[in-house]
């Protein structure tokens, strides 16, 4: 038998990935994303301690990172109010996702898509896409109906879609 | 462009796997929650609950014809009550208290020369709480120290 701690690291190493790119929707950053991740493996671990132990469900998971960013969201948007001097500089090289070849443009043009989805379709992308859940899953983690969620999933797809031909048909009348 | 066609595209484009640095705490956080664990099955009865301590605690206290002292190692923790005070929206579902772990602290001297037995117990108080908004379900565990005095008196 496995031990716990065995368990939860093979199951981080599989599943880290895909639970940093969802926190990436709920964070400024990286090292904040990574954070989110923690904070919900610490509240995962004593919720699955009445379980067994094991590792949690996945759609259990995005739950919880979403209900610790929109905390976080919260008293950040407090933050910010009381801060409204400061100036936040985005990071252009802190990107969501890897493009596999990276000299695949279209690639590049779509990673920079999906980071400009609206929050709702791109969680929803996230979690189907490289999450693997249902849409019943992913109706449960976001309380709205499993419609509402393939609605979403369809229309980021055909903004996507849109992005990729604006570009493609821009790059074409430049050259 | 068809929606296969952008699925296929979007395959191209894969998460980044944590940093280092954040895979080393993850992992650290695992071993410190496992071994917190292993702690947890050395108590002999996991039914064990903090009132059948209270009436353990009462007996050697009758035993001894002294009084039992309590205290918190820590502060008080906010209780549920407080806790919904702090986070509207927040409902108190269920709440629970248990004994992870239970240590002979041995004979202390006070400052008034008086003897007493010290036994440190470590409780777990776990809420559960529901977000209105979303229906989501938090559970809260707040572990705690106390210990329990008994005078020793001369037989």
């Amino acid at each position: 038998m496995k031990s716990p701690a065995k368990e939860w690291k093979q199951w981080l190493a599989e599943n880290g990935p895909r639970l940093l790119l969802f926190a990436r929707g709920w964070s400024n950053n990286r090292a904040d994303a990574e954070d989110l991740v923690q904070e919900a493996i610490l509240r995962m671990w004593h919720h699955q301690a009445e379980k067994g132990g094991g590792p949690p469900d996945l759609p259990l998971v995005f739950s919880t990172i979403r209900f610790c960013g929109l905390n976080h969201h919260r008293s950040e948007t407090r933050r910010r109010k009381r801060e409204e001097s400061v100036i936040y500089l985005n990071d252009f090289k802190d990107v969501w996702l890897d493009p596999m070849m990276e000299e695949d443009e279209d690639a590049v043009v779509l990673r920079d898509a999906v980071q400009n989805l609206s929050q709702k379709l791109r969680e929803v992308v996230v979690m189907k896409f490289w999450g693997g859940l249902t849409f019943l899953q992913i109706s449960e983690t976001l309380a709205i109906s499993p419609n509402t969620a393939a609605s979403r999933y369809r229309y980021a797809l055909e903004q996507l879609a849109h992005e990729l031909r604006r570009v493609k048909e821009d790059r074409r009348h430049a050259n | 462009m068809q929606t296969n066609e952008i699925e296929a595209a979007l395959a191209r484009l894969m998460p980044p796997p944590l940093s280092e640095g954040a895979q080393g705490d993850l992992d650290a956080l695992i071993d410190e929650l496992s071994g917190s664990v292993r702690n947890e099955t050395t108590v002999p009865d996991k039914s064990f609950t903090r009132k059948s301590l209270a009436g353990i605690a009462a007996g050697m206290f009758a035993m001894a014809g002294g009084f039992a002292i309590s205290k918190q190692a820590e502060a008080p923790l906010p209780s549920a009550v407080q806790i919904k005070a702090i986070r509207p929206g927040m409902v108190l579902i269920s709440e629970s208290d248990r004994v992870q772990s239970i240590r002979d602290e041995g004979w202390s001297e006070e400052a008034d020369g008086s003897t007493m037995h010290a036994v440190r117990l470590n409780l777990i108080e776990e809420n559960r709480l529901m977000d209105q908004e979303t229906g989501i379900v938090v559970q809260v565990s707040e572990p705690r120290e106390e210990i329990f005095f008994t005078p020793i008196t001369a037989f």
